[in-house]
């Protein structure tokens, strides 16, 4: 029987170690399915840069194996790397080079990209072209390597701190082409310590701590356990009481008619509550994921209990802590 | 997760490995041929001077300069200045020449994968379908022309400053064979400073042993003749395959630079051993 390379996952790593004397990765596990978008998450010093390498090749690890694309990177490095694009955290320089002869000299080694396309990325991210890579600020250097890592519509896009440097509009059409990327059923692998970026994009955050991945859940499962501030007026003092009765609902502070709570998960109890007065002003923090992954890293490593509702059946092959 | 799994093969028009290392090449010499070319400028510059300059201070250095100690004579060429020939080969060829195309070769090859590692531009260009020996052998190819191109305009500064003083000593035939061997010793310092790159991807470390095998070279070269027993150590000096053999009146060293190239060749091999082997800081 023939085996449908299309049907294995993007990246699929098992047991993968790398050690930098105590730093680095250990045991590793990872496997990203073809289409999705997968934000890899964790602080510096985490094992994001070195998991990255090792999937480009660059290192090799001493344990595990490593399959990019049904491939093995090493052995079959330029099929691999030819559906392969790669964005730095920080862009490095050639010497005079412009964008223009950067992206011409990238483009060459990689072949088969679509002048067109690259025009159509370099207008969409406002790319300046024609001046010394150099004297570009890290924003506009960040903004030539996206192009460069999305110009030749790899399967599999490597996106190392992608939004970094860059403004605000300009980070959403980072994400609107990365949603597209990933709706033509290529892959997007990005790291960040920016919890904020990744939940824009991804579908699933694997969190990495100390070379070993803690946690690998659906962006939409951790927000729904995801913890959210809570402020609102009412026309009447509010009853503290009732609210601390709510379940999920904590760190209820009544100011007069002003109220303020902390909510974990659904916001439904605490509105429905609310309701009961006339509600003068309300206003729900965005979910903040941070606070969920703050609390899995003062633990001994596992996830939080709150996030053990995660994908394992959706994701096969993950080892994560409290996810598995 | 959205949209179906696609099917993917790898690009129907992706380049042959031969034109990635032609394409690699063309890059590397188009950030460094200023180097080459400001290096054998100079030379080419400094060649018309002391070519210049022989009528005035050569010839009369003559009687001076025969009349060193032995040691001292050998360490600056060996040569007799009472000739144009000789003062270029005292004055050019036995020092300058071959520390200037030595030391382009390293900073050539040290800057290709020691420092591009060191920029981080080797994780780039190592995410495309480049491999990492062919990153080294475009060093080699994009290396060559450039060791050429400063040794030709070091050659035209030498004629250029034989036609001013219109002594007519030096040949054609000599100025090209000189600068034929210092080629091959450019290329030995290339390939020297690629594998010490690829050994340890740092390169001050590579540019810095390139420096201490011309150092080392120049000394052997100069001293070992003179002291009794240690005249065998000549073999070991770069310097003396390269020019040990007075090419600019004596003609091309074919065995010297065979030895030059062999050994450049041993190098290139090690430095795709180990840049294959070795993990990248970037």
């Amino acid at each position: 029987m023939v085996r449908d390379p299309a049907a294995d996952p993007a990246v699929d790593l098992r047991g993968v170690t790398k050690d930098y004397g105590g730093v680095g990765v250990f045991d590793l596990d990872l496997r990203v399915e073809r289409g999705e978008v997968v934000g890899f998450l964790g602080p510096n010093g985490a094992g994001k840069s070195t998991t990255i390498r090792v999937v480009l090749d660059l290192v090799r690890p001493e344990a595990g194996t490593v399959r990019v694309l049904g491939l093995d990177p090493r052995a079959a490095g330029p099929q691999v790397r030819a559906r392969l694009g790669f964005l730095p955290s920080d862009l490095a320089v050639w010497g005079r080079a412009t964008a223009r002869q950067a992206l011409d000299h990238l483009a060459r080694l990689r072949g088969g990209v679509d002048p067109a396309w690259t025009g159509e990325l370099c207008r969409r991210l406002d790319v300046d072209l024609d001046r010394p890579l150099r004297t570009l600020s890290t924003g506009n250097r960040q903004k030539v390597g996206l192009v460069q890592a999305l110009a030749h519509r790899p399967d599999l896009v490597v996106l190392d701190e992608p939004t970094m440097g860059l403004d605000p509009l300009v980070q959403q059409e980072v994400q609107r082409l990365l949603r597209e990327t990933a709706d033509e059923g290529r892959t997007v692998l990005l790291s960040s310590h920016t919890l904020s970026e990744v939940e824009r994009v991804a579908d699933r955050v694997a969190v990495l701590r100390r070379g070993r991945l803690v946690a690998v859940e659906r962006v939409a499962a951790l927000k729904q356990v995801a913890v959210r501030r809570v402020r609102a007026e009412l026309d009447r003092e509010p009853d503290a009481g009732a609210f601390r009765r709510l379940q999920g609902v904590r760190d209820v502070v009544v100011d007069g008619r002003r109220l303020e709570a902390v909510v974990e998960g659904h916001v439904d109890a605490l509105v429905k509550e609310l309701a009961r007065s006339t509600v003068v002003s309300l206003d729900v923090e965005e979910a903040d994921l941070e606070e969920v992954f703050l609390a899995m890293y003062a633990g001994d490593g596992r996830a939080a209990a709150g996030c053990g509702g995660g994908d394992g059946a959706a994701a096969p092959g993950h080892r994560a802590g409290a996810a598995r | 997760m959205s949209g179906p799994a696609r099917t993917t093969a790898p690009p129907a028009c992706a380049p042959r490995p031969g034109a990635v290392v032609r394409e690699l090449a063309r890059w590397d010499v188009r950030q460094r041929w200023r180097s080459a070319a400001g290096t054998g400028a100079a030379l080419g510059v400094v060649g018309v001077m002391v070519v210049a300059l022989y009528p005035s201070v050569g010839r009369s250095l003559g009687d001076l300069a025969d009349q060193l100690p032995a040691a001292v004579a050998n360490l600056l060429g060996g040569a007799s200045t009472s000739t144009l020939a000789g003062w270029v080969e005292f004055e050019y060829v036995s020092i300058l020449g071959p520390f200037a195309l030595l030391l382009l070769g390293g900073v050539l090859g040290a800057g290709w994968l020691a420092g591009a590692e060191e920029e981080r531009t080797t994780a780039l260009v190592l995410a495309t379908p480049a491999t990492r020996r062919g990153v080294v052998l475009a060093a080699l190819v994009a290396g060559v022309p450039l060791l050429v191109l400063a040794a030709a305009l070091s050659a035209v500064g030498l004629l250029v400053g034989d036609a001013l003083v219109a002594e007519g000593d030096l040949s054609l035939g000599g100025v090209v064979a000189v600068h034929l061997q210092l080629v091959g010793l450019g290329v030995l310092g290339l390939a020297l400073a690629l594998a010490v790159g690829a050994l340890g991807g740092r390169r001050a470390l590579a540019l810095g042993l390139v420096g201490a095998v011309g150092v080392v070279s120049f000394l052997v070269d100069g001293f070992a003749p003179t002291v009794d027993g240690l005249a065998w150590a000549e073999r070991l000096s770069a310097f003396s395959w390269a020019v040990g053999s007075s090419p600019l009146t004596g003609g091309l060293d074919g065995a010297g630079l065979a030895v030059l190239l062999g050994a450049a060749a041993a190098l290139v091999v090690v430095a795709v051993v180990a840049h294959e082997r070795r993990d990248l800081h970037a």
